[in-house]
């Protein structure tokens, strides 16, 4: 029986909160760590907390990289979230700079030091969806989820649903939908019932799949 | 305009919930997962975990309850108390613990927070003071809840401690705490405004007021509050009492503290957004 959603191990990431949500969801979870396995996933979710460096150079030692592209190329779903979500993207400006995936197009740039906001920014905060956004059915208007980081992701791709959320005097992507991508800045695991109902409409997407 | 959160610390001992008595030890109050249930189901933004007698066994022992609260909620969960380096930090993250609570060890060697920052990431390590204030008014670092000194001024100490990688610090009045008098808001003021890095204050709540003044007079980004809480969680549910060991002479009793409007998450959180607070 092949599980519903696969979520990558590359050691860095709470992985246990995230297969818990979604067990609670009535989805099957799995943790996979190698190419073989990404090969034959599913659907599969990034996750990530940590620095960008290490993070990229966990996927390299473990040969996710070329995999995770592969996944994404032939139509499979991909859900990254925080860190996951900024690994998508083509750089980031922390550890000196590092390159990352590449998937989506964009950049991930610090939050500015701005008087009266504290960095990393570590509280619930209030999420403006896209129009027609997939990933925020059936919530409603501006949720509070859960955000947990110090740098965030300016994407640049032309069809993308984006998602924004306010901090540093910024508005900012909390959140992105490019066809079989989607990313979450936010953890949906850490943010209650919405974050649970969030996760459940990218988990939901694989019954429209007729995957299973 | 910046959300402010509001977190619920319970001290563990063993399989119970307890909080520090003075005279009297640990009062056992029941079950940490009936109460994290609770609070999860009301709204509380985070919980925080203190193993309460980590310094008698020198570690932290909360990795399976950490694991069973992970199972069913899915909110942000601090775990801390005896915590000494990667290895606990690692088994904590993996049972679903999402930040790591530090003070003896780190005062001990303040590297660690430098190498636990650069191995899990900044947002992992909460470093947690606690002060009290001496004659001339300056507040002092101490372990050990409260009992050993450190001799670190507590302003230079959260400098020192975000210089060295922590993501956000817990700040507790060890004069303050356990007495429902109120919080210290310019011991709270001065850490705020020497540190670019989040505060979460704690110690002295014993009314919804005592929350909104805090947020009022100071730029504080979440308090912690324990017995405010719990008192009125035991008021409200069956805390499974009855399956844990320890003192529970005061739940026998059936009697309630005094010096304190207990209060439910939800409704401290109603108080505050009613008088303007911006709370999830």
């Amino acid at each position: 029986m092949t599980a519903d959603v696969s979520i990558i191990d590359y050691n860095m990431g709470n992985l246990y909160s995230i297969s818990n949500a979604v067990k609670v969801l009535g989805y099957e979870p799995e943790v996979i760590a190698t190419p073989e396995q990404l090969a034959a996933a599913n659907m599969v979710i990034l996750p990530g907390v940590g620095a960008y460096r290490d993070a990229m150079a966990a996927l390299h030692e473990r040969g996710l990289i070329d995999a995770l592209r592969r996944h994404v190329a032939k139509g499979g779903r991909l859900l990254g979230v925080c860190l996951g979500l900024q690994l998508l993207f083509q750089h980031s400006d922390e550890n000196g700079g590092v390159d990352g995936l590449g998937i989506l197009a964009g950049q991930v740039k610090r939050f500015p030091k701005i008087d009266g906001f504290k960095v990393p920014q570590i509280q619930w905060n209030r999420a403006n969806a896209a129009a027609d956004s997939r990933m925020f059915a059936g919530l409603a208007d501006d949720p509070y989820f859960y955000f947990l980081h110090s740098y965030y992701v300016e994407p640049a791709e032309a069809n993308a649903r984006i998602t924004r959320s306010s901090y540093c005097d910024i508005e900012y992507c909390s959140a992105i939908e490019v066809h079989n991508v989607w990313g979450a800045q936010f953890h949906p695991e850490k943010s209650g019932e919405i974050g649970l109902q969030m996760l459940k409409n990218f988990l939901d997407q694989g019954k429209v799949d007729g995957n299973r | 305009m910046k959300t402010k959160r509001i977190i619920v610390r319970l001290d563990v001992k063993n399989e119970a919930l307890v909080k520090g008595i003075h005279l009297e030890g640990l009062r056992v109050l029941g079950k940490p997962e009936a109460f994290a249930e609770h609070y999860y189901k009301d709204g509380v933004d985070e919980l925080l975990f203190m193993d309460a007698v980590a310094s008698l066994y020198g570690r932290n022992s909360l990795v399976d309850l950490v694991r069973n609260v992970a199972d069913k909620i899915f909110v942000p969960l601090t775990v801390g108390g005896g915590v000494r380096n990667a290895s606990d930090v690692r088994a904590l993250l993996k049972s679903g613990a999402d930040k790591i609570a530090i003070n003896t060890a780190a005062v001990k060697s303040p590297a660690l927070i430098r190498e636990l920052a650069d191995t899990f990431g900044s947002s992992t390590i909460c470093a947690t003071i606690e002060t009290i204030r001496d004659s001339s008014g300056r507040h002092y670092a101490f372990i050990d809840n409260g009992r050993e000194p450190t001799g670190l001024d507590a302003v230079e100490w959260a400098q020192q401690l975000e210089h060295l990688g922590a993501g956000e610090i817990i700040l507790t009045s060890v004069d303050q705490e356990g007495t429902g008098k109120g919080m210290d808001h310019a011991l709270i003021s001065e850490i705020c405004k020497a540190v670019s890095i989040p505060v979460i204050a704690h110690g002295g709540v014993g009314s919804v007021e005592h929350i909104l003044n805090a947020f009022r007079t100071t730029d504080v980004d979440a308090v912690c509050g324990a017995s405010i809480f719990h008192y009125d969680t035991l008021a409200r549910i069956d805390t499974e009492s009855h399956s844990v060991r320890g003192n529970t002479s005061f739940l026998a009793s059936g009697s309630t503290k005094k010096n304190l409007s207990a209060t439910s998450v939800g409704a401290a959180k109603a108080y505050l957004r009613h008088n303007g607070m911006n709370i999830r």
